[in-house]
C-alpha cells in the first residue's frame, strides 16, 4: 500500500504502524499530486490519503483519490478527514462506494479499526466512518422513515451505513446471520429502499436516504 | 461687435438696451399730440361735425397717441413707439381743413392722408419698429412721396367752395379758401383726385401684398408677434369696407349704419392698443424668463434648459449649442453637431437677426445669442479669450426685444452654470465615492487577511499540534499492546487515561480549529459549512441555504454570522428551532448574499452589546454588507445580513468603526 500524507511525522508514524500491522508500505508521499506516480509505479492493493494536503489544504487529497479512482478502480483508497464531514463523506461515496473508505484521522491510532478498513477497501468494500454514521442518523428530519425503525434495526442500519456486510454485522451484534439479514429486510422496507444485494449498492442506498431524507440537508430553492 | 480670430468664433459683448427715452421728448410728444388734437377737434367742430363725431375722432387719434408713448417709454429701442406718436399726430392734418385760415387749410388739405402713409410704414415695421428689407423701405418711401407730391398736386386743384361729390368727407360750406389752390377746375380735380386715390390704392394693395408674404413665411414665434397688430389692422379694414360699402349704397345700409359706425370707431381706437400690445407683449415674456430660471434649478441639464427657453421664449425652433473643444464646435445637448448659420454671421452678444438686403425671408436663418461665461468675483473667465461656452439659436423674431434676450440669456447662463456646477458637484461625488470604495477595499482587504490568517492557523493545528496528538497516540497504542499480558493495572490504567486525555484534547483541538476556520468551508462552501453547523447544534435548525459559492470572505462573514446566530439562539434565546437561509439576490444594483437567521426564543437580545454579532456587524460591514438584528422581547431573534457578491456600480460601505474582528464561534 502507500500513503499520502503532508506531515511527515504522522506519515512516518503511520508507516511504522501499518508495517508492524503486516502492511506492505511501498510507496509515501506528502504531495497530493504524487499520488497517481507512486501508484503507477508500485502498484498498490489500497492507499490511505489525507483529504487536505498542499498547496491549499483544502481538498488534493479528495482529487486526488478521485483521480486515482478513474485511473485505477482496483485500487482501493482510504481518505482520512481531519472533521466529520457528512457532506464530502456521502458525496464521495455516491460517486462509486466500492473500495472507498472515509475516516477520522483520529481512528489511525487504533491499528486494529486502521488495519480492517484497509482490508475493505482492497477488497472492494465500502468504510463510512461511525461518527459520521452518527452524524447523519442524529439529524433531524420530520417524523416516519427512521421513527419506525426499533433499536436493534437503527443498530444495524448504522453497521449498514458504514459499509459492513452482513457477516461482519452479525458478528458485531453477536447474532445469526439469518437475524441480520431478516432486520436488514425489514429497515430497507420501512425506509422504503429497494432490497440490494451487493453491499456497496445497499451503502449507497442508506446513505443517499440518510443525507437527502432528512429537514437538515436538502438545499430548497432560494425562498 | 468684437472679433477674435476669423472662423465662426464668437466673442461676447453686452447686449444694447436702446438709449433710453429722455422724459423731456416725450412730455413734448405728448404736448404736440394735445395740441394736435384739440386744434383738429376745434377744426373738425367748426366743419359742421356733431360733437360725437368729434369725440370719435380725438379718441382715435389719442389713442394712437397714447400708445405710442407708452411704447416710446418702455421700448425707447423699438420704432413703434415713435411711429405710432406719429401717426396719432398726422392723425388730426386733414381737420385742419375744417378752418378758415388758407394756410392751415392748405396744410390740411395737403397732408391729409400723411397718417395712411405712417400707417402703412407702422404696419411694415411691426413689430421690431425698423423696416427690414429694401422692398418694405421702398413702399414706405413712395407712401410718402404720394402724400407728398400728389397730395401737394390735389391741393393745388381742390377749391372747397366748389362742393359736391370731391368734399364728402368734409361737407364743410365755410371753410377754406384754399391757399395752395392754383387750378380751380373741377375737372382737373377730380382726374387728379382719381388717380391719387388710385395710387393709394395700389400702395395699400402692395402693403397687403407685403404682409401676407411676411405672414405666410413666419416663423411660429414670429406670427405670435404680428398676431395682435393684425388682427386690428383686419378688423379696422373690415369695418372701413362696411363704411365704404354704405357710401356706394347707403339704403341697403341704413339699418345697420348706427351700429357699424360705433364698431367702426371701437376698432379704430383699438388698433392702437393692439400694436402696443405686441410691442411690449416681450415685456411679459420677461416674467416667463424668470420663472424658468426657478423651474430648470431643481435639476439643470442643457437638454432641460433648452426645452425651457424655447418654451418661456414662445420658438419651438431655439437650439442650444455648448462649445466643445473636443469638436472644435458648438455642440446640441444631445452632442449633434450645431450649424451656426454661415461664417458671416457669427454670434454676438448683441442679438441680431441676419442680414436681409432684398427683404426676403428674414426669418429663415436663425439668430445667434452668445452665453458668455459666468462671471466670477473679479471677472477673470468674462476676459478669457476663446469662444463663449455656449450659443443660442432663435428665431431673429426674438431680436426686436433686447432685453428680452438679455433675459434669456442671463437664465441660460444661470441654467448652464447650474448645469456644470452639478457636473462638478458629481464629479466630486464621484471621487468620494472613489474614496469610499477605496476605504471599503481596504477594509475588505483587512478581513480578507484576517481570514487568510485564520485559515493558516487551523492549518498550523491540522499539521502541527492534531498529527503530534494522533503520532503520540499511535506510540501509546504500541506501548499498550507492547504491554505484558500480566502487566501492572495501575500501569494500564495510567495508559488508558494518558489515551483518553490525547483523544479529548484531539476532539478539543478539532472544535478549536473549526471555531477558528471551518475547513468544510473553503472547501465545499457555505452550505455544507452550515450543515454541518446544524448537525452539531443542540437546537433543530432548518437550513435552507443554496449551493453556491462565493468569495472566501463573503462565505466566511455569512458563516460566521450564522454560526453567532445560531448559537445565540441555543445559548441565550431557548429557541426550539432556528431556520437558516441564504441566497444570493440582486438589490440595489448588484448581487447580494442575503442570510436570515430567525429563531423562535426569547428575543429581547441587545443587537448592540453581550452578543458576538458586534464583531460580525464590523466584518460585514467592512465587506460593504449590512447587518440587522431584530429581537423584540418575546418575539424571536432575526438575524438579517446582506453582503456583496459582485462589485455594485454605488457601494455604499458604511465606515466600519473599527478593524474587524469576528467572534470566534465554535
Amino acid at each position: 500500500m502507500i500513503i499520502a500524507e503532508d506531515s511527515a511525522l504522522l506519515r512516518e508514524g503511520l508507516a511504522t504502524l501499518l508495517t508492524g500491522a503486516g502492511f506492505t508500505v511501498v510507496g509515501q508521499t506528502g504531495d497530493a499530486a504524487e499520488v497517481p506516480r507512486l501508484v503507477r509505479a508500485a502498484r498498490p492493493r489500497a492507499a490511505l490519503v489525507d483529504i487536505r494536503m498542499p498547496p491549499t489544504y483544502t481538498d488534493e487529497g479528495l482529487r486526488a483519490a478521485v483521480r486515482l479512482r478513474e485511473a485505477h478502480p482496483d485500487v482501493g483508497v482510504l481518505l482520512l478527514s481531519q472533521y466529520v464531514e457528512t457532506g464530502s463523506a456521502v458525496r464521495l461515496m455516491a460517486r462509486d462506494p466500492r473500495g472507498f473508505g472515509y475516516l477520522l484521522k483520529d481512528r489511525v491510532a487504533d491499528v486494529g479499526q486502521l488495519a480492517e478498513a484497509l482490508h475493505r477497501v482492497a477488497d472492494g468494500g465500502s468504510v463510512i466512518d461511525p461518527e459520521v454514521v452518527a452524524r447523519l442518523l442524529d439529524r433531524r428530519r420530520p417524523p416516519g422513515g427512521l421513527d419506525r425503525l426499533t433499536a436493534r434495526e437503527r443498530e444495524v442500519l448504522a453497521l449498514m451505513a458504514q459499509g459492513r456486510s452482513n457477516e461482519a454485522i452479525a458478528e458485531r451484534l453477536r447474532v445469526g446471520a439469518k437475524t441480520v439479514e431478516t432486520h436488514v429486510r425489514s429497515i430497507l422496507a420501512k425506509l422504503g429502499l429497494e432490497p440490494h444485494v451487493a453491499d456497496h449498492r445497499r451503502v449507497l442506498a442508506v446513505l443517499t436516504y440518510l443525507e437527502r431524507g432528512g429537514s437538515v440537508g436538502p438545499a430548497p430553492a432560494a425562498p | 461687435m468684437r472679433w477674435i480670430g476669423a472662423g465662426a468664433v464668437p466673442t461676447v459683448v453686452g447686449v444694447r438696451m436702446g438709449s433710453r427715452a429722455r422724459p423731456v421728448v416725450l412730455a413734448g410728444a405728448a404736448g404736440a399730440a394735445l395740441v394736435a388734437g384739440t386744434v383738429g377737434s376745434l377744426a373738425y367742430l367748426r366743419a359742421g361735425a356733431s360733437p360725437v363725431d368729434v369725440l370719435r375722432d380725438v379718441a382715435v387719434g389719442w389713442a394712437f397717441a397714447a400708445a405710442g408713448l407708452v411704447a416710446w417709454g418702455r421700448r425707447p429701442g423699438n420704432g413703434t413707439g415713435p411711429l405710432l406718436v406719429a401717426e396719432g399726430l398726422t392723425w388730426f392734418l386733414g381737420n385742419l381743413q375744417g378752418t378758415s385760415e388758407p394756410w392751415l387749410f392748405a396744410l390740411g388739405a395737403w397732408w391729409e392722408a400723411l397718417n395712411l402713409a405712417v400707417l402703412g410704414h407702422l404696419v411694415l415695421a411691426f413689430p421690431e419698429g425698423r423696416l427690414a428689407g429694401r422692398g418694405a423701405r421702398r413702399l414706405v418711401a413712395a407712401g410718402y412721396a404720394l402724400v407728398a407730391v400728389g397730395g401737394l398736386l390735389r391741393a393745388t386743384t381742390y377749391d372747397p367752395a366748389a362742393g359736391g361729390a370731391a368734399t364728402a368727407h368734409l361737407s364743410c360750406g365755410g371753410c377754406g379758401p384754399n391757399a395752395l389752390l392754383l387750378l380751380p377746375d373741377p375737372g382737373v380735380f377730380a382726374a387728379v383726385d382719381l388717380t391719387y386715390h388710385a395710387v393709394g390704392a395700389g400702395l395699400t394693395v402692395a402693403v397687403t401684398a407685403v404682409l401676407v408674404r411676411r405672414w405666410r413665411r413666419a416663423s411660429p414665434a414670429r406670427r405670435r408677434a404680428l398676431l395682435p397688430a393684425w388682427l386690428s389692422v383686419l378688423l379696422a379694414a373690415a369695418f372701413v369696407a362696411w363704411d365704404l360699402a354704405y357710401v356706394a349704397g347707403p339704403a341697403a345700409f341704413h339699418t345697420v349704419r348706427a351700429p357699424l359706425l360705433v364698431l367702426s370707431d371701437a376698432s379704430q381706437v383699438a388698433v392702437p392698443f393692439a400694436f402696443l400690445l405686441g410691442v411690449l407683449r416681450t415685456r411679459l415674456r420677461r416674467a416667463a424668463v424668470g420663472n424658468l430660471v426657478i423651474e430648470i434649478e431643481s435639476r439643470p441639464t442643457p437638454r432641460r434648459l433648452r426645452d425651457a427657453l424655447a418654451e418661456a421664449l414662445g420658438d419651438p425652433s431655439l437650439r442650444l449649442g455648448l462649445w466643445s473643444p473636443a469638436a472644435g464646435g458648438y455642440l446640441d445637448p444631445d452632442g449633434r453637431p450645431l450649424r451656426l448659420p454661415g461664417p458671416d454671421q457669427p454670434p454676438t452678444g448683441t442679438a441680431q437677426p441676419p442680414p436681409d438686403p432684398d427683404g426676403r425671408a428674414p426669418e429663415q436663418s436663425p439668430a445667434v445669442l452668445a452665453i458668455p461665461a459666468a462671471g466670477r468675483p473679479g471677472g477673470a473667465r468674462d476676459v478669457a479669450p476663446g469662444p463663449p461656452p455656449a450659443v443660442l439659436l432663435h428665431d431673429p423674431a426674438l431680436c426686436d426685444d433686447p432685453e428680452l434676450m438679455a433675459a434669456a440669456r442671463a437664465a441660460a447662463r444661470l441654467g448652464l452654470e447650474n448645469a456644470w456646477l452639478r457636473a462638478e458637484l458629481d464629479g466630486g461625488a464621484e471621487r468620494a465615492a472613489r474614496a469610499r470604495a477605496e476605504a471599503a477595499e481596504a477594509r475588505a482587504r483587512i478581513v480578507r487577511a484576517a481570514d487568510r490568517e485564520r485559515r493558516r492557523i487551523e492549518r498550523d493545528l491540522h499539521d502541527g499540534a492534531q498529527s503530534h496528538l494522533v503520532v503520540a497516540l499511535m506510540a501509546l497504542r504500541r506501548v499498550d499492546s507492547a504491554l505484558p499480558p500480566h502487566a501492572d493495572e495501575a500501569l494500564r490504567a495510567t495508559v488508558a487515561e494518558v489515551d483518553h486525555t490525547i483523544r479529548r484534547a484531539l476532539a478539543e483541538l478539532r472544535e478549536l480549529a473549526r471555531g477558528i476556520y471551518p475547513a468544510v468551508l473553503g472547501r465545499e462552501g457555505l452550505r455544507a459549512a452550515v450543515v454541518a453547523l446544524a448537525e452539531r447544534s443542540p437546537v433543530p435548525v432548518v437550513v435552507a441555504v443554496a449551493d453556491d459559492r462565493h468569495p472566501p470572505e463573503v462565505e466566511a462573514a455569512a458563516y460566521f454570522t450564522v454560526c453567532e446566530a445560531v448559537v445565540n439562539a441555543a445559548k441565550h434565546a431557548r429557541a426550539q428551532v432556528v431556520t437558516v437561509s441564504a441566497h444570493a439576490e440582486r438589490l440595489g444594483g448588484g448581487r447580494r448574499l442575503v442570510v436570515e437567521v430567525v429563531d423562535d426564543g426569547v428575543g429581547g437580545a441587545d443587537p448592540r452589546g453581550g452578543t458576538g454579532l458586534d464583531g460580525l456587524r464590523e466584518r460585514v460591514t467592512a465587506l460593504g454588507g449590512q447587518l440587522w438584528v431584530r429581537s423584540p422581547t418575546g418575539g424571536g431573534t432575526r438575524v438579517r445580513a446582506e453582503l456583496p457578491v459582485e462589485p455594485s456600480p454605488a457601494s455604499p460601505a458604511e465606515p466600519a468603526t473599527g478593524l474587524p474582528g469576528g467572534s470566534p464561534c465554535e
